[in-house]
Protein backbone atom coordinates (compact mmCIF):
# COMPACT_ATOMS: atom_id res chain seq x y z
CA UNK A 1 0.00 0.00 0.00
CA UNK A 2 2.92 2.35 1.16
CA UNK A 3 4.42 1.50 -2.11
CA UNK A 4 1.87 1.87 -4.50
CA UNK A 5 1.30 5.27 -2.41
CA UNK A 6 4.57 6.54 -3.35
CA UNK A 7 4.81 5.36 -6.74
CA UNK A 8 1.72 7.14 -7.41
CA UNK A 9 3.05 10.28 -5.60
CA UNK A 10 6.07 10.52 -7.87
CA UNK A 11 3.60 9.81 -11.06
CA UNK A 12 1.96 12.99 -9.74
CA UNK A 13 4.97 14.67 -8.94
CA UNK A 14 6.38 14.16 -12.56
CA UNK A 15 3.23 14.79 -13.92
CA UNK A 16 2.81 18.45 -12.95
CA UNK A 17 6.67 19.10 -13.14
CA UNK A 18 5.91 18.13 -17.23
CA UNK A 19 2.91 20.33 -16.65
CA UNK A 20 4.68 23.58 -15.56
CA UNK A 21 7.62 23.08 -17.88
CA UNK A 22 5.22 23.07 -20.82
CA UNK A 23 3.17 26.13 -19.71
CA UNK A 24 6.51 28.06 -19.31
CA UNK A 25 6.87 27.43 -23.41
CA UNK A 26 5.77 30.56 -25.23
CA UNK A 27 3.50 28.99 -27.87
CA UNK A 28 1.39 26.99 -24.45
CA UNK A 29 1.53 30.73 -22.70
CA UNK A 30 0.32 32.67 -25.81
CA UNK A 31 -2.65 30.20 -26.59
CA UNK A 32 -3.60 30.40 -22.75
CA UNK A 33 -3.57 34.42 -23.25
CA UNK A 34 -5.51 33.41 -26.08
CA UNK A 35 -7.97 31.10 -24.50
CA UNK A 36 -7.99 33.54 -21.20
CA UNK A 37 -9.18 36.62 -23.69
CA UNK A 38 -11.55 34.80 -25.43
CA UNK A 39 -13.48 32.80 -22.51
CA UNK A 40 -13.58 36.59 -20.72
CA UNK A 41 -14.37 38.60 -23.74
CA UNK A 42 -17.16 35.77 -25.05
CA UNK A 43 -18.92 35.48 -21.79
CA UNK A 44 -19.25 39.29 -21.29
CA UNK A 45 -20.25 40.14 -24.78
CA UNK A 46 -22.53 37.00 -25.02
CA UNK A 47 -23.74 38.29 -21.28
CA UNK A 48 -23.24 35.33 -19.47
CA UNK B 1 -3.47 64.14 19.94
CA UNK B 2 -1.75 63.65 16.61
CA UNK B 3 1.99 64.97 16.13
CA UNK B 4 2.26 68.56 14.73
CA UNK B 5 3.64 67.20 11.26
CA UNK B 6 0.50 65.29 10.98
CA UNK B 7 -1.76 67.81 12.12
CA UNK B 8 0.30 69.81 9.37
CA UNK B 9 -0.26 67.30 6.70
CA UNK B 10 -3.63 66.51 7.12
CA UNK B 11 -4.01 70.87 6.60
CA UNK B 12 -3.08 70.02 3.13
CA UNK B 13 -6.02 68.12 1.84
CA UNK B 14 -5.62 66.87 -1.70
CA UNK B 15 -2.29 68.83 -2.03
CA UNK B 16 -0.96 65.75 0.28
CA UNK B 17 -1.12 63.05 -2.76
CA UNK B 18 1.24 64.97 -4.81
CA UNK B 19 4.26 64.27 -2.10
CA UNK B 20 4.08 60.45 -2.57
CA UNK B 21 4.33 60.98 -6.29
CA UNK B 22 7.68 63.27 -5.91
CA UNK B 23 9.77 61.30 -3.35
CA UNK B 24 10.78 58.83 -5.24
CA UNK B 25 11.02 61.44 -8.48
CA UNK B 26 13.37 63.68 -5.95
CA UNK B 27 15.64 60.31 -5.40
CA UNK B 28 15.86 59.43 -9.23
CA UNK B 29 16.57 63.20 -10.15
CA UNK B 30 18.97 62.76 -6.85
CA UNK B 31 21.15 59.53 -8.62
CA UNK B 32 21.49 61.14 -11.33
CA UNK B 33 23.63 63.95 -9.99
CA UNK B 34 25.13 61.61 -6.70
CA UNK B 35 25.57 58.55 -8.23
CA UNK B 36 25.55 55.27 -6.78
CA UNK B 37 27.93 55.43 -4.18
CA UNK B 38 25.50 58.39 -2.20
CA UNK B 39 21.98 57.44 -4.02
CA UNK B 40 21.85 54.45 -1.26
CA UNK B 41 22.39 56.82 1.72
CA UNK B 42 20.09 59.51 -0.08
CA UNK B 43 17.30 57.33 -0.99
CA UNK B 44 16.39 55.96 2.67
CA UNK B 45 15.33 59.55 4.45
CA UNK B 46 13.13 59.64 1.29
CA UNK B 47 11.72 56.32 1.68
CA UNK B 48 11.17 57.24 5.80
CA UNK B 49 9.66 60.38 4.29
CA UNK B 50 7.74 58.55 2.22
CA UNK B 51 6.46 56.29 4.55
CA UNK B 52 5.15 59.40 6.66
CA UNK B 53 3.51 60.79 3.75
CA UNK B 54 1.82 57.34 3.36
CA UNK B 55 0.63 57.60 6.64
CA UNK B 56 -0.68 61.06 6.21
CA UNK B 57 -3.08 60.43 3.61
CA UNK B 58 -4.16 57.51 5.16
CA UNK B 59 -4.90 59.98 8.62
CA UNK B 60 -6.31 62.36 6.09
CA UNK B 61 -8.64 59.86 4.44
CA UNK B 62 -9.57 58.41 7.63
CA UNK B 63 -10.16 61.81 8.81
CA UNK B 64 -12.50 62.69 6.63
CA UNK B 65 -14.12 58.87 5.81
CA UNK B 66 -13.91 60.21 2.13
CA UNK B 67 -11.50 60.26 -0.89
CA UNK B 68 -8.85 62.67 -1.19
CA UNK B 69 -8.77 64.47 -4.70
CA UNK B 70 -6.45 66.67 -6.71
CA UNK B 71 -6.41 67.86 -9.99
CA UNK B 72 -3.10 68.73 -11.56
CA UNK B 73 -2.47 72.25 -12.27
CA UNK B 74 -5.85 72.43 -11.29
CA UNK B 75 -7.57 71.36 -14.17
CA UNK B 76 -10.11 69.21 -13.50
CA UNK B 77 -11.27 66.07 -15.84
CA UNK B 78 -11.67 65.83 -18.94
CA UNK B 79 -9.49 68.10 -19.74
CA UNK B 80 -6.82 67.52 -17.38
CA UNK B 81 -5.72 64.92 -14.95
CA UNK B 82 -6.88 63.85 -11.46
CA UNK B 83 -5.73 62.28 -8.54
CA UNK B 84 -8.12 60.47 -5.40
CA UNK B 85 -7.06 58.45 -2.47
CA UNK B 86 -9.46 56.23 -1.56
CA UNK B 87 -9.24 53.11 0.63
CA UNK B 88 -7.34 50.84 -1.61
CA UNK B 89 -4.97 53.72 -2.47
CA UNK B 90 -4.05 54.18 1.00
CA UNK B 91 -3.48 50.21 1.01
CA UNK B 92 -1.44 49.68 -1.79
CA UNK B 93 0.69 53.09 -0.34
CA UNK B 94 1.22 51.87 2.92
CA UNK B 95 1.95 48.65 1.63
CA UNK B 96 4.59 50.21 -1.10
CA UNK B 97 6.34 52.71 1.42
CA UNK B 98 6.59 49.56 4.24
CA UNK B 99 8.43 47.45 1.85
CA UNK B 100 10.21 49.49 -0.13
CA UNK B 101 12.04 51.25 3.50
CA UNK B 102 12.18 47.67 4.58
CA UNK B 103 14.05 46.45 1.39
CA UNK B 104 16.25 49.88 0.93
CA UNK B 105 17.56 49.29 4.87
CA UNK B 106 18.34 45.37 3.80
CA UNK B 107 19.85 46.61 0.32
CA UNK B 108 22.43 48.92 2.25
CA UNK B 109 25.16 46.16 2.34
CA UNK B 110 24.38 44.67 -1.06
CA UNK B 111 23.93 47.53 -3.07
CA UNK B 112 26.01 50.22 -0.72
CA UNK B 113 29.54 51.08 -1.78
CA UNK B 114 31.50 51.20 1.20
CA UNK B 115 33.89 54.39 1.14
CA UNK B 116 37.17 53.69 -0.56
CA UNK B 117 35.59 50.94 -2.61
CA UNK B 118 34.64 51.19 -6.45
CA UNK B 119 31.35 52.06 -6.98
CA UNK B 120 29.64 49.20 -9.05
CA UNK B 121 27.14 49.54 -11.87
CA UNK B 122 24.63 47.35 -9.82
CA UNK B 123 24.92 49.91 -7.20
CA UNK B 124 23.47 52.57 -9.07
CA UNK B 125 20.95 50.55 -11.00
CA UNK B 126 19.64 49.07 -7.88
CA UNK B 127 18.56 52.00 -5.94
CA UNK B 128 17.29 53.35 -9.23
CA UNK B 129 15.52 50.77 -10.26
CA UNK B 130 14.01 50.24 -6.63
CA UNK B 131 12.81 54.49 -6.81
CA UNK B 132 11.35 53.64 -10.06
CA UNK B 133 9.49 50.85 -8.83
CA UNK B 134 7.88 52.50 -6.23
CA UNK B 135 7.18 56.05 -7.99
CA UNK B 136 5.34 53.27 -10.57
CA UNK B 137 3.25 51.81 -7.69
CA UNK B 138 2.40 54.72 -6.11
CA UNK B 139 1.36 56.40 -9.16
CA UNK B 140 -0.58 52.95 -10.15
CA UNK B 141 -2.32 54.08 -6.29
CA UNK B 142 -3.26 56.89 -7.12
CA UNK B 143 -3.86 57.43 -10.99
CA UNK B 144 -7.36 58.17 -11.69
CA UNK B 145 -7.62 57.93 -15.65
CA UNK B 146 -6.81 54.78 -17.64
CA UNK B 147 -3.61 56.60 -19.37
CA UNK B 148 -1.80 57.41 -16.31
CA UNK B 149 -2.49 54.08 -15.24
CA UNK B 150 -0.75 53.00 -18.39
CA UNK B 151 1.79 55.15 -17.94
CA UNK B 152 2.51 54.12 -14.10
CA UNK B 153 2.52 50.37 -15.21
CA UNK B 154 5.16 51.14 -17.91
CA UNK B 155 7.11 52.43 -15.27
CA UNK B 156 6.98 49.88 -12.96
CA UNK B 157 7.69 47.16 -15.19
CA UNK B 158 10.73 48.69 -17.03
CA UNK B 159 11.86 49.00 -13.30
CA UNK B 160 11.06 45.79 -12.60
CA UNK B 161 12.48 43.85 -15.27
CA UNK B 162 16.23 45.24 -15.03
CA UNK B 163 16.08 44.56 -11.24
CA UNK B 164 15.88 40.62 -12.36
CA UNK B 165 18.98 40.78 -14.40
CA UNK B 166 21.29 43.18 -12.39
CA UNK B 167 24.07 40.31 -12.12
CA UNK B 168 24.18 40.17 -15.75
CA UNK B 169 24.54 36.77 -15.98
CA UNK B 170 23.01 35.20 -19.26
CA UNK B 171 20.19 32.85 -18.01
CA UNK B 172 19.38 36.07 -15.79
CA UNK B 173 19.05 38.46 -18.86
CA UNK B 174 17.76 35.91 -20.11
CA UNK B 175 14.85 35.44 -17.47
CA UNK B 176 14.19 39.35 -17.87
CA UNK B 177 13.74 39.09 -21.47
CA UNK B 178 11.16 36.77 -21.12
CA UNK B 179 9.35 38.46 -18.14
CA UNK B 180 10.06 41.93 -20.58
CA UNK B 181 7.92 40.64 -23.64
CA UNK B 182 5.14 38.80 -21.70
CA UNK B 183 4.85 42.01 -19.56
CA UNK B 184 4.85 44.12 -23.05
CA UNK B 185 2.10 41.68 -24.66
CA UNK B 186 0.05 42.72 -21.86
CA UNK B 187 0.90 46.58 -22.07
CA UNK B 188 -0.29 45.99 -25.57
CA UNK B 189 -3.72 44.76 -24.64
CA UNK B 190 -4.16 47.14 -21.72
CA UNK B 191 -3.48 49.86 -24.19
CA UNK B 192 -5.84 48.15 -26.63
CA UNK B 193 -8.65 48.35 -24.11
CA UNK B 194 -7.48 51.89 -23.45
CA UNK B 195 -7.91 52.85 -26.88
CA UNK B 196 -11.62 51.25 -27.35
CA UNK B 197 -12.79 53.19 -24.23
CA UNK B 198 -11.47 56.35 -25.61
CA UNK B 199 -13.35 55.69 -28.81
CA UNK B 200 -16.42 55.01 -27.29
CA UNK B 201 -16.49 57.71 -24.36
CA UNK B 202 -13.91 60.42 -25.45
CA UNK B 203 -12.67 60.07 -21.97
CA UNK B 204 -9.99 58.24 -19.91
CA UNK B 205 -10.94 59.56 -16.35
CA UNK B 206 -12.15 56.23 -14.57
CA UNK B 207 -14.90 58.96 -12.89
CA UNK B 208 -16.49 60.11 -15.44
CA UNK B 209 -16.51 56.81 -17.88
CA UNK B 210 -18.27 54.53 -14.82
CA UNK B 211 -21.02 57.60 -14.83
CA UNK B 212 -21.54 57.19 -18.74
CA UNK B 213 -21.11 53.05 -18.39
CA UNK B 214 -23.45 53.14 -15.60
CA UNK B 215 -26.00 55.81 -16.83
CA UNK B 216 -26.22 53.90 -20.35
CA UNK B 217 -29.17 51.25 -20.76
CA UNK B 218 -26.95 48.39 -21.91
CA UNK B 219 -23.06 48.27 -22.03
CA UNK B 220 -21.42 48.92 -25.61
CA UNK B 221 -19.85 45.97 -27.26
CA UNK B 222 -16.17 47.59 -27.95
CA UNK B 223 -16.63 48.54 -24.23
CA UNK B 224 -17.24 45.13 -22.85
CA UNK B 225 -14.48 43.65 -25.12
CA UNK B 226 -11.90 46.92 -23.72
CA UNK B 227 -12.70 44.96 -20.55
CA UNK B 228 -11.87 41.40 -21.12
CA UNK B 229 -8.49 42.56 -23.08
CA UNK B 230 -7.91 44.70 -20.30
CA UNK B 231 -8.26 42.12 -17.72
CA UNK B 232 -6.17 39.48 -19.45
CA UNK B 233 -3.28 41.80 -20.09
CA UNK B 234 -2.96 42.52 -16.46
CA UNK B 235 -3.28 38.75 -15.98
CA UNK B 236 -0.03 38.48 -17.85
CA UNK B 237 1.65 41.07 -15.79
CA UNK B 238 -0.05 39.54 -12.11
CA UNK B 239 1.41 36.28 -13.29
CA UNK B 240 -2.34 34.32 -12.20
CA UNK B 241 -1.64 31.03 -13.34
CA UNK B 242 -1.50 29.72 -16.37
CA UNK B 243 0.03 32.74 -17.36
CA UNK B 244 3.00 32.57 -15.16
CA UNK B 245 5.75 31.84 -17.89
CA UNK B 246 7.97 34.47 -16.52
CA UNK B 247 7.58 34.32 -12.80
CA UNK B 248 9.55 31.28 -11.85
CA UNK B 249 13.08 31.87 -14.05
CA UNK B 250 12.66 35.91 -12.86
CA UNK B 251 12.75 34.74 -9.30
CA UNK B 252 15.59 32.04 -10.03
CA UNK B 253 18.38 34.33 -10.62
CA UNK B 254 17.35 37.62 -8.86
CA UNK B 255 18.86 38.94 -6.11
CA UNK B 256 16.69 38.67 -2.81
CA UNK B 257 15.75 42.34 -2.68
CA UNK B 258 14.55 42.25 -5.63
CA UNK B 259 12.46 38.91 -5.72
CA UNK B 260 11.17 40.61 -2.61
CA UNK B 261 10.22 43.71 -4.27
CA UNK B 262 8.75 41.88 -7.41
CA UNK B 263 6.68 39.28 -5.15
CA UNK B 264 5.38 41.63 -2.56
CA UNK B 265 4.58 44.81 -4.82
CA UNK B 266 5.08 44.32 -8.51
CA UNK B 267 3.15 42.19 -9.10
CA UNK B 268 0.05 43.36 -6.89
CA UNK B 269 0.65 46.63 -8.75
CA UNK B 270 -1.17 45.10 -11.97
CA UNK B 271 -3.74 43.23 -9.66
CA UNK B 272 -4.71 46.78 -8.15
CA UNK B 273 -5.69 47.86 -11.77
CA UNK B 274 -7.82 44.94 -12.54
CA UNK B 275 -9.46 45.93 -9.18
CA UNK B 276 -10.05 49.59 -10.45
CA UNK B 277 -11.59 48.50 -13.11
CA UNK B 278 -14.08 45.66 -12.37
CA UNK B 279 -14.72 47.44 -9.00
CA UNK B 280 -14.61 51.60 -9.44
CA UNK B 281 -14.84 51.12 -13.74
CA UNK B 282 -17.66 48.41 -14.25
CA UNK B 283 -18.81 47.02 -11.36
CA UNK B 284 -21.60 45.20 -13.45
CA UNK B 285 -18.61 43.04 -15.25
CA UNK B 286 -19.01 41.25 -11.21
CA UNK B 287 -22.87 39.71 -11.97
CA UNK B 288 -21.61 37.99 -15.22
CA UNK B 289 -19.77 34.58 -15.51
CA UNK B 290 -16.57 36.35 -16.06
CA UNK B 291 -15.98 36.73 -12.63
CA UNK B 292 -16.11 33.12 -11.82
CA UNK B 293 -13.33 32.52 -14.64
CA UNK B 294 -11.35 34.70 -12.25
CA UNK B 295 -12.39 32.79 -9.16
CA UNK B 296 -11.61 29.60 -11.05
CA UNK B 297 -8.59 30.62 -12.06
CA UNK B 298 -7.20 32.00 -8.75
CA UNK B 299 -8.30 28.30 -7.38
CA UNK B 300 -6.50 26.56 -10.11
CA UNK B 301 -3.45 29.33 -9.06
CA UNK B 302 -3.98 27.86 -5.33
CA UNK B 303 -3.95 24.16 -6.19
CA UNK B 304 -1.25 24.32 -9.08
CA UNK B 305 1.06 27.01 -7.34
CA UNK B 306 1.16 24.98 -3.73
CA UNK B 307 2.08 21.21 -5.69
CA UNK B 308 4.56 23.23 -7.68
CA UNK B 309 5.89 24.92 -4.49
CA UNK B 310 6.14 21.26 -2.43
CA UNK B 311 8.46 19.69 -5.33
CA UNK B 312 11.30 22.25 -6.29
CA UNK B 313 14.43 21.77 -4.52
CA UNK B 314 15.34 25.28 -4.13
CA UNK B 315 14.44 27.63 -1.52
CA UNK B 316 14.24 30.50 -3.60
CA UNK B 317 11.87 28.58 -6.35
CA UNK B 318 9.93 27.19 -3.33
CA UNK B 319 9.40 31.34 -2.03
CA UNK B 320 8.55 31.90 -5.89
CA UNK B 321 6.13 29.51 -6.54
CA UNK B 322 3.96 30.18 -2.92
CA UNK B 323 3.96 33.69 -4.74
CA UNK B 324 1.81 31.72 -7.55
CA UNK B 325 -0.48 30.07 -5.42
CA UNK B 326 -0.98 33.23 -2.79
CA UNK B 327 -2.05 35.48 -5.45
CA UNK B 328 -4.61 32.80 -6.32
CA UNK B 329 -6.63 33.87 -3.10
CA UNK B 330 -6.70 37.33 -4.74
CA UNK B 331 -8.87 36.17 -7.08
CA UNK B 332 -11.41 34.96 -4.86
CA UNK B 333 -12.65 38.78 -4.34
CA UNK B 334 -13.64 38.66 -7.60
CA UNK B 335 -16.99 35.79 -7.28
CA UNK B 336 -17.45 36.07 -3.85
CA UNK B 337 -18.39 40.52 -3.98
CA UNK B 338 -19.99 39.41 -7.12
CA UNK B 339 -22.71 37.34 -5.11
CA UNK B 340 -22.63 38.88 -1.76
CA UNK B 341 -24.61 41.83 -0.38
CA UNK B 342 -23.27 44.74 0.32
CA UNK B 343 -22.23 44.34 3.47
CA UNK B 344 -20.75 41.22 2.34
CA UNK B 345 -19.17 42.88 -0.34
CA UNK B 346 -17.06 45.12 1.57
CA UNK B 347 -16.03 42.02 4.11
CA UNK B 348 -14.77 40.84 0.82
CA UNK B 349 -12.71 43.55 -0.66
CA UNK B 350 -11.26 43.74 3.06
CA UNK B 351 -10.53 40.59 3.08
CA UNK B 352 -8.67 40.41 -0.23
CA UNK B 353 -6.81 44.00 0.57
CA UNK B 354 -5.54 42.31 3.94
CA UNK B 355 -4.17 39.13 2.01
CA UNK B 356 -2.56 41.55 -0.16
CA UNK B 357 -0.98 43.23 2.87
CA UNK B 358 -0.48 39.98 4.88
CA UNK B 359 1.44 38.41 1.56
CA UNK B 360 3.44 41.47 0.80
CA UNK B 361 4.82 41.61 3.93
CA UNK B 362 5.61 37.75 4.51
CA UNK B 363 6.82 37.44 1.60
CA UNK B 364 9.39 40.09 1.39
CA UNK B 365 10.31 38.94 4.86
CA UNK B 366 10.76 35.29 3.47
CA UNK B 367 12.74 36.57 0.34
CA UNK B 368 15.09 38.59 1.83
CA UNK B 369 15.37 35.65 4.42
CA UNK B 370 15.87 33.05 2.09
CA UNK B 371 18.05 35.38 0.78
CA UNK B 372 20.69 35.71 3.51
CA UNK B 373 20.33 31.55 3.61
CA UNK B 374 21.22 31.07 0.27
CA UNK B 375 24.68 33.99 0.42
CA UNK B 376 25.33 32.84 3.86
CA UNK B 377 25.71 28.78 2.43
CA UNK B 378 26.84 29.29 -1.07
CA UNK B 379 23.54 27.61 -1.96
CA UNK B 380 19.76 27.38 -1.54
CA UNK B 381 19.32 23.52 -1.58
CA UNK B 382 16.33 22.71 0.76
CA UNK B 383 17.89 19.21 1.33
CA UNK B 384 20.90 20.67 2.48
CA UNK B 385 19.80 23.50 4.96
CA UNK B 386 20.30 21.02 7.73
CA UNK B 387 21.51 22.75 11.18
CA UNK B 388 21.00 26.18 9.36
CA UNK B 389 18.59 27.00 12.58
CA UNK B 390 21.34 27.15 15.01
CA UNK B 391 23.33 28.75 12.34
CA UNK B 392 21.03 31.35 11.50
CA UNK B 393 18.53 31.48 14.36
CA UNK B 394 17.20 34.79 13.77
CA UNK B 395 16.92 34.91 9.79
CA UNK B 396 15.40 30.84 9.95
CA UNK B 397 13.25 32.74 12.82
CA UNK B 398 11.81 35.13 10.16
CA UNK B 399 11.47 32.30 7.90
CA UNK B 400 9.62 30.68 9.95
CA UNK B 401 7.14 33.40 11.21
CA UNK B 402 6.33 34.68 7.56
CA UNK B 403 5.26 30.64 6.72
CA UNK B 404 3.14 30.71 9.63
CA UNK B 405 1.75 34.45 8.68
CA UNK B 406 1.47 32.49 5.25
CA UNK B 407 -0.27 29.65 6.34
CA UNK B 408 -3.10 32.03 7.97
CA UNK B 409 -2.24 30.89 11.46
CA UNK B 410 -4.07 33.37 13.99
CA UNK B 411 -3.34 36.37 14.48
CA UNK B 412 -2.21 36.68 11.01
CA UNK B 413 -3.77 39.01 9.01
CA UNK B 414 -3.82 36.00 6.74
CA UNK B 415 -6.11 33.90 8.93
CA UNK B 416 -8.25 37.45 9.37
CA UNK B 417 -8.15 38.05 5.55
CA UNK B 418 -9.07 34.30 5.08
CA UNK B 419 -12.38 34.49 8.11
CA UNK B 420 -13.69 37.97 6.04
CA UNK B 421 -13.97 36.09 2.54
CA UNK B 422 -14.69 32.63 4.23
CA UNK B 423 -18.01 34.33 5.43
CA UNK B 424 -19.38 35.50 2.18
CA UNK B 425 -18.80 32.51 1.02
CA UNK B 426 -20.81 30.70 3.51
CA UNK B 427 -22.97 32.93 3.55
CA UNK B 428 -24.17 32.90 -0.19
CA UNK B 429 -23.56 28.79 -0.10
CA UNK B 430 -20.25 28.55 -1.98
CA UNK B 431 -19.21 26.77 -0.34
CA UNK B 432 -16.02 25.71 -2.51
CA UNK B 433 -14.38 28.72 -2.84
CA UNK B 434 -13.96 28.11 1.30
CA UNK B 435 -12.67 24.57 0.50
CA UNK B 436 -10.16 25.93 -1.76
CA UNK B 437 -8.83 28.31 0.72
CA UNK B 438 -8.37 25.35 3.33
CA UNK B 439 -6.84 23.28 0.65
CA UNK B 440 -4.32 25.56 0.03
CA UNK B 441 -3.68 26.14 3.60
CA UNK B 442 -2.95 22.88 4.07
CA UNK B 443 -0.43 23.04 0.77
CA UNK B 444 1.25 25.88 1.94
CA UNK B 445 1.74 23.80 5.41
CA UNK B 446 3.07 21.12 3.47
CA UNK B 447 5.63 23.03 1.37
CA UNK B 448 6.63 25.14 4.65
CA UNK B 449 6.75 22.37 7.11
CA UNK B 450 9.34 20.62 4.69
CA UNK B 451 11.79 23.49 4.56
CA UNK B 452 11.55 23.35 8.61
CA UNK B 453 11.74 19.79 8.84
CA UNK B 454 15.51 20.20 6.80
CA UNK B 455 16.36 23.67 8.43
CA UNK B 456 15.89 22.49 12.02
CA UNK B 457 17.32 19.03 11.61
CA UNK B 458 21.22 18.46 12.09
CA UNK B 459 20.74 20.84 14.96
CA UNK B 460 24.45 20.00 16.56
CA UNK B 461 26.09 20.23 13.33
CA UNK B 462 25.51 23.48 12.11
CA UNK B 463 27.04 24.03 8.93
CA UNK B 464 30.14 26.21 8.11
CA UNK B 465 28.97 29.49 6.89
CA UNK B 466 30.72 31.34 3.87
CA UNK B 467 29.88 35.06 5.49
CA UNK B 468 27.27 36.01 7.81
CA UNK B 469 24.37 38.41 7.36
CA UNK B 470 24.58 41.82 8.88
CA UNK B 471 22.88 41.75 12.15
CA UNK B 472 19.91 44.64 10.57
CA UNK B 473 19.56 42.81 7.44
CA UNK B 474 17.92 39.33 9.63
CA UNK B 475 16.15 41.95 12.46
CA UNK B 476 14.75 44.15 8.82
CA UNK B 477 13.17 40.07 7.38
CA UNK B 478 12.09 39.55 11.27
CA UNK B 479 10.31 42.56 11.33
CA UNK B 480 8.58 42.33 8.01
CA UNK B 481 6.89 38.82 8.92
CA UNK B 482 5.91 40.01 12.16
CA UNK B 483 4.54 42.85 10.42
CA UNK B 484 2.61 39.87 8.65
CA UNK B 485 1.99 37.53 11.74
CA UNK B 486 0.21 40.60 14.17
CA UNK B 487 -1.62 42.26 11.43
CA UNK B 488 -4.66 40.24 12.20
CA UNK B 489 -4.71 42.26 15.85
CA UNK B 490 -5.63 45.40 13.49
CA UNK B 491 -8.60 47.13 14.95
CA UNK B 492 -12.09 46.79 13.42
CA UNK B 493 -12.09 50.27 12.67
CA UNK B 494 -9.05 50.88 10.87
CA UNK B 495 -9.85 47.90 8.51
CA UNK B 496 -13.05 49.70 7.73
CA UNK B 497 -10.52 52.29 5.90
CA UNK B 498 -10.62 50.17 3.02
CA UNK B 499 -14.14 50.66 2.88
CA UNK B 500 -13.76 54.28 2.15
CA UNK B 501 -14.91 55.82 -0.94
CA UNK B 502 -16.31 52.30 -2.15
CA UNK B 503 -19.82 53.71 -0.77
CA UNK B 504 -20.92 54.63 -4.49
CA UNK B 505 -20.40 51.03 -5.81
CA UNK B 506 -23.21 48.61 -4.93
CA UNK B 507 -21.11 45.91 -5.50
CA UNK B 508 -23.03 42.67 -7.70
CA UNK B 509 -25.44 45.58 -9.04
CA UNK B 510 -25.39 48.18 -11.21
CA UNK B 511 -24.39 51.59 -9.23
Amino acid sequence: MTIWLRRMGAALGRAIDRLDAELRRWPIAGAALLVATLLLGGSLLLGL
Amino acid sequence: MSPAWLAGALDLGGDLLVVPLMLPVVGLLLGLGLGGRHLGRVALPLMVLGLAAALAVAAAVFKAGAPLHYALGGWAPPLGVSLKADGLSVVLLLTSALVVLAVGIYAQRPFGVAPGAVETRSSLAFWMLLLGVWSGLNTVALGQDLFTLFVALELLTFSAVPLVALDGRAETLAAALRYLLFALLGSVLYLLGAVLFYGTYGTLDIALLAAAIGGADAVPAPVLAAASLMTVGLLAKTALFPLHLWLPPAHAGAPPAASAVLSALVVKGSFFLILRIWFDLMPMLLTGMAAQILGALGVAAILYGGLLALRQARLKLLVAYSTLAQLGYLFLIFPLAATSDPAGSTDVVTGGMLHLVSHALAKAGMFLAAGLIAASLGQDQISALGGIARALPITVLAFGLGGLALMGLEPSGAYLAKSLLDGPAAASGQWWWGLAMQAGGLLTAAYLIRVFYHALAGFSHPPSLKSRPARYQELVALALALGALLLGLLPAELLGLVAIGRSGVELGGLP
